[in-house]
Order: structure tokens, then C-alpha cells, then sequence
């Protein structure tokens, strides 16, 4: 009985307790949820789009020293001049490196920046050493070597260089460094690298020049007293006839590997004229040796390729360059190949024509003279003292030959950039994951 | 007609490494250029799609990119743009290269196939000049006015062989009765006639010996 009564108690307690934690349950589950329609209320009823901001890049890439050898042997040693990644984006590799400097910069790594600067002018230095005959390798890395250099300069905070930035490539100048000693050493490379290019340009050239601008015959009996059916072809090259079309379509490659590359257009056209300069010299020269050169008809032959070299200046808009007045000396000698050369009048109309030419070039080219037609006279010897009289006051070199080998000077003038460098993304082709945007 | 010839020693057509070959091919198109097949960058676009080279696909790069850059605001958006181009320009560049190789590698295995099926047939044709007929190995020809020609297949020659050794076997057994008969010690009544399993005229012949033996042995 009291058993019955203390359970009966107990259950009654329980249950009690029981309904207690059941309410407060109850209680806890309503204020959840009233906190969680509380703020379903304060949110949008339809879902919205959460915007990742863009990430703003600031044109620089993060490197390693560690992998500077390997940057370099990807983006230099080893790369083709010809590829989709160059061809798209000229300068790419200079706008590469700079992007790197820039990065070096930024952490005030001073170390880091040094080693990039002296291993990239070694590696450059190294291929041009090892490809220097291949005029497209040499070609790129000039263009390259001053697109790197012109950066370093757009870059650098001096006002002088800033004058076309927009204000996004000012806030990118260099900001811990002062690079001027770098501008020196790279233009020093680069007259080496130009010099080079000059080179592998001659060696293409010159096996062509005397034969398309001196020795090939025109068919036409137009061209003075030549027979119709009379073909001449140059004996080296059996395959194709050399005439001063091939001699433009290779003028016409190098121009257009360049403009590719990237190159400034003044350095283009400095190329232009001294490639004109040899192509007038070595004609000249040659002109100067060969007696069956020196007639009437091979003047006219000589002035109908200059101007077809001319033709060719227009069409690429390269007339201003200095290269047509390369080719007096050509044009004169060709002049008087087709004057008249018996009077006192001729003599010194002679000596007024031929200001480009000296004096024992004008009087070599008289000697050697070979009239074709029967009834046309060599020049007689009076006619040729008469010249030298007129001419001897003339204060100049007595050089017979024109030198081939001179090379003009070059200048590199300042041509900035309107590239963005935060727009810069590097092509997977090239193997530079390693690099990290920044 | 056609007859089967058999490689016995292939030998592997001249292995040019594939280095080489896209050296080969790329020095060809790029002395097609510098030889002024007047190949402008903009013609590269007018060319049909499988007569590309490497060379136009950078022509292509080259012109695009330069209009790129005349159009590009700065942003992200020419950017991504500009970059996607690139990637796809790249696997284009691929894939031109390995079609270009490809055509140039079976090309080449076909022009040396093709010698090699030459050289084989004049091989032939001269050993076998007489009967003016190209027999391949393992092959014989016969002449079929030859009276020693061989007439039967292997089945046939097979089975009359068979025949044979159970005759042979058969004749041995009856002699060998016949002399038992001839000794005495097989009781003189009608020799069994053996069972022969003949349905030729020999069995005639071994009839009349048996009369034969029987007069002997009524004889004895």
C-alpha cells in the first residue's frame, strides 16, 4: 500500500517534470524559429547573385630567384622566334621580364632584381653568339632587347619618359629602384645585336646583288641594243632567274620578320638604308672592275632596278628613310654611262651631274667604257683630261672603291608602349606556369 | 590474276625521325616564303583549311593579334578575351603541325611500300622466266603432259596404303593356315574357306590355288 502510493507519487512527479521539459522544448523550438523568420524577413524573398569581385591585377608577375635560370632558358634560350605566342603579342618576352622586374621591385628584392637584369643580358648575349647567322633569331631579340629597354625607361618615374602614359602605366612605374646604369648596358647590347642583323642580312644578300642588279638581261629588246632572243642567267643559280625581283622579295622578308617582331619603326628603317648602302656599294664596286659592265644598255638596265628598289621604298612607305639617297653614287654612274661624252659641253655637264661619284671612279668608269653599237667611239683620252682638269680642284678622298663594310651608326629612339601590362596574360605554349600573376 | 606475295624479310622502311621531318617541313614553308610566294599574313585566311602550315597559323596569330590590339579598352574583359585567342590559336597550331606530319609520314610509308612491292615483282618475274608465269615460295607448277606427275592427293594414297597392309595382313594369316593343313595337324577335311574381304579378281586366283593345295594334300 505505501509502496503503491510512494509510485503512485513518483509518477505523478515525473510526468510532471515531464510536461515541464516538454513545454520548454516547445518554447526554445518557437524562439528558433521566430529568430530564423525574423531574419528570413530582413533578407530579399528571391535569391541573389553574390558578385566575386574582380580581382584587379596589377601587371606583375611573382618569381623566385631560384627560377630565374629557368625563366630565362624557357622565355630566351630556348625560344622560337616563330611562334603563336610571339606572333600575337610582339615584345611579349621583353613585357614578360619587365613584369618580373617590376615584381622585384615591388618586395625591394634587390638581389633578385640584379639577377634577372645580368642573366637575361647573358642569355640574350648567348643566343645571339650561338644564332647569330639566323637572321629571324637575331631580328626578334633586337626587337625585344629594345622594347625591354624602352620599358625600363616608360617605367622608370622620369617625367621625361612619362609624357604618353596613361595614368594607370604611371602608377606602375618603378617604385624602390633606379635602373638608369641598366639603360646603358641594354642599349650596348642592342647596337651589338644591330650590328649582327646587319651581318646576317649580307650574307643573304650579297651572293644575289651583282647578279640581279648588274648581270641579269632583261628580255625586251627595249633595253638598248641587246638581241630579243638573248637570256642571260646568272650561273650560280641555275633554277631561277635572277633579276632584281628576287633581290626585292628578300628586302620584302626581312622587312616583314621584323614589323612582326615588333621592331621600332626608325630601327626598321636605319636597317633599310644600310641594306640599301650595301646593295649600292657592291654594284658600284663591281661596276668599277668589269668592263662588258660599262655600256650604254647596262646603264639603262642599272637605272630601271634603282627604280624598282624605289618603287619598292613607296610601297612599303619607307621613302623617308635615307635609303634612296644611299643609291647616288649608282644612279650617277649609271647617268653617265648613258650621256654623251664628246664635248667640252659633255665634260662639264659630266662634272656637275656626278657629285656623288669621285674623281677616279669617274674617270675609271670612262676608261672602261665599251661602246656596243659599231659606230659609237670609246671615249677618247682628251675627252677624259678634259674631265680630270675640270675635277681637280675637287677636295675629296682618291678612293676607287666605295667601302662595303661601312655600317652607320644607330640610334635607338625612345618609343613607348600603349600595351597594358595588367591586361598581360601568359600564353600556356611558353611553360612559364611557374610564374603567379600579381 | 592475282597471286599472294609473301614478305619473308620485311625490311623496316628508312626511318627518318620525326624531328627531322617537321624540320623538313617547316624549312620548306618558310623557304616558300623567303622565296616570295608572295604569302602575305593575310592570305593565310583565304588558304583552304587542309593546305595550312605552321607558319600560316602564325601569320593568322600575327594579324589577329594586331587587330586585338586596335580594339582593346583596358579591363579584364579584352583581356580574357585576348587570352582565350591565344589558347586556341596554340591547340590550332597543334593540330595543323600533326596533320602536316601525319600526311608526310604516311606519304612515306607508302611511296616505300610501294618500292618495295616493285622491287619484289621484278625479283620474281625474272627467276621465273620460263614458264613466264610469277610463282610465289612454297608453290610448284606442273606440267600436265608429264607422265610422272603426281595424280593423287595425300587422302587417296592414304587409304590405298591402308587397303594394302590389311591384305598383307590377310594373305599372312592363310599361309600360315595352309601350312598348318599341309603338316597334318589341322584334321584334312574341307579347308575353311578364309574369309577375304576382296571383291577383286585375286580372289579367283587364290580359289584355284586352294584347289591346288587340295589335290597335294589328298596326295599326301
Amino acid at each position: 500500500m505505501e509502496q503503491q502510493q510512494k509510485q503512485d507519487k513518483t509518477i505523478r512527479k515525473l510526468k510532471k517534470q515531464l510536461k515541464l521539459y516538454m513545454k520548454k522544448v516547445e518554447d526554445l523550438e518557437a524562439n528558433a524559429r521566430q529568430t530564423i523568420s525574423s531574419s528570413d524577413t530582413s533578407m530579399p524573398v528571391r535569391p541573389v547573385h553574390i558578385a566575386r569581385k574582380e580581382k584587379e591585377f596589377q601587371g606583375m608577375l611573382e618569381f623566385k630567384e631560384d627560377d630565374t635560370g629557368h625563366l630565362l632558358k624557357n622565355l630566351v634560350v630556348d625560344l622560337k622566334p616563330r611562334g603563336v605566342a610571339v606572333s600575337f603579342t610582339p615584345g611579349l618576352p621583353a613585357f614578360i621580364i619587365f613584369m618580373c622586374l617590376r615584381y622585384a621591385d615591388s618586395v625591394n628584392d634587390d638581389r633578385r632584381l640584379s639577377t634577372l637584369l645580368n642573366s637575361t643580358i647573358s642569355s640574350i648575349k648567348g643566343v645571339i653568339k650561338r644564332k647569330g647567322n639566323d637572321f629571324e633569331v637575331v631580328s626578334f631579340w633586337l626587337a625585344n632587347t629594345c622594347r625591354l629597354m624602352h620599358c625600363l625607361k616608360q617605367y622608370s618615374g622620369d617625367e621625361v619618359f612619362m609624357v604618353h602614359n596613361t595614368a594607370k602605366q604611371n602608377e606602375q612605374c618603378l617604385a624602390n629602384f633606379e635602373l638608369t646604369e641598366y639603360h646603358q648596358l641594354f642599349g650596348d647590347l642592342a647596337i651589338q645585336i644591330y650590328r649582327q642583323i646587319i651581318k646576317s642580312m649580307e650574307n643573304i644578300l650579297l651572293p644575289l646583288i651583282i647578279p640581279c642588279m648588274l648581270e641579269h638581261e632583261a628580255e625586251q629588246g627595249v633595253l638598248g641594243s641587246k638581241p630579243t632572243g638573248l637570256r642571260k642567267r646568272s650561273p650560280s643559280c641555275p633554277d631561277e632567274a635572277l633579276t632584281v625581283e628576287v633581290l626585292l622579295q628578300r628586302l620584302s622578308f626581312f622587312h616583314t620578320t621584323m614589323s612582326q617582331h615588333g621592331m621600332d619603326s626608325d630601327i626598321i628603317k636605319q636597317v633599310v638604308k644600310q641594306q640599301f648602302y650595301i646593295i649600292s656599294a657592291v654594284t658600284l664596286n663591281n661596276l668599277l672592275l668589269r668592263k662588258d659592265m660599262c655600256s650604254w644598255g647596262k646603264g639603262l638596265q642599272i637605272r630601271y632596278n634603282v627604280w624598282q628598289l624605289d618603287e619598292w621604298l613607296s610601297e612599303r612607305e619607307l621613302s623617308g628613310c635615307g635609303a634612296k639617297e644611299t643609291l647616288e653614287p649608282l644612279i650617277q654612274a649609271a647617268q653617265l654611262l648613258q650621256i654623251k661624252k664628246n664635248t667640252e659641253a659633255d665634260a662639264k655637264a659630266i662634272c656637275s651631274m656626278c657629285s656623288s661619284l669621285t674623281t677616279a671612279q669617274i674617270v675609271k668608269i670612262l676608261t672602261l667604257y665599251t661602246p656596243v653599237i659599231e659606230f659609237e667611239e670609246r671615249v677618247s683620252n682628251t675627252f677624259i683630261t678634259t674631265i680630270k682638269n675640270l675635277l681637280k680642284d675637287r677636295a675629296e678622298s682618291s678612293n676607287l672603291m666605295m667601302d662595303a663594310k661601312k655600317i652607320f651608326s644607330v640610334t635607338f629612339p625612345f618609343t613607348p608602349s600603349s600595351v597594358a601590362l595588367e591586361t598581360i596574360q601568359i600564353p600556356a605554349s611558353l611553360n612559364l606556369g611557374f610564374l603567379i600573376r600579381v | 590474276m592475282y597471286f599472294c606475295v609473301f614478305f619473308f624479310n620485311t625490311p623496316q622502311p628508312s626511318v627518318v625521325s620525326k624531328v627531322t621531318l617537321f624540320r623538313n617541313l617547316k624549312e620548306s614553308s618558310r623557304v616558300a616564303m623567303e622565296f616570295g610566294e608572295e604569302s602575305s599574313p593575310a592570305l593565310a585566311f583565304e588558304k583552304n583549311a587542309f593546305e595550312l602550315t605552321v607558319e600560316d597559323v602564325y601569320d593568322i596569330s600575327y594579324v589577329i593579334g594586331r587587330d586585338l590590339l586596335k580594339i582593346s579598352s583596358t579591363g579584364e574583359e579584352v583581356s580574357d578575351l585576348q587570352f582565350r585567342i591565344v589558347r586556341v590559336l596554340e591547340m590550332f597550331e597543334t593540330l595543323v603541325n600533326k596533320y602536316n606530319l601525319s600526311v608526310e609520314e604516311l606519304k612515306m610509308e607508302r611511296d616505300n611500300l610501294k618500292a618495295e612491292l616493285d622491287r619484289i615483282i621484278r625479283e620474281g618475274s625474272s627467276s621465273s622466266g620460263q614458264t613466264g608465269q610469277t610463282v610465289g615460295a612454297n608453290q610448284l607448277v606442273v606440267d600436265l603432259n608429264d607422265p610422272n606427275r603426281p595424280r593423287f592427293t595425300m587422302q587417296e594414297l592414304k587409304e590405298v596404303l591402308q587397303e594394302r597392309n590389311q591384305l598383307k595382313a590377310q594373305l599372312m594369316v592363310a599361309q600360315e593356315e595352309l601350312q598348318l593343313y599341309k603338316s597334318g595337324i589341322l584334321p584334312q577335311s574341307e579347308p575353311t574357306m578364309v574369309d577375304v574381304d576382296l571383291s577383286t579378281p585375286p580372289a579367283t586366283e587364290d580359289s584355284s590355288s586352294t584347289v591346288n593345295e587340295k589335290t597335294t594334300i589328298g596326295k599326301l
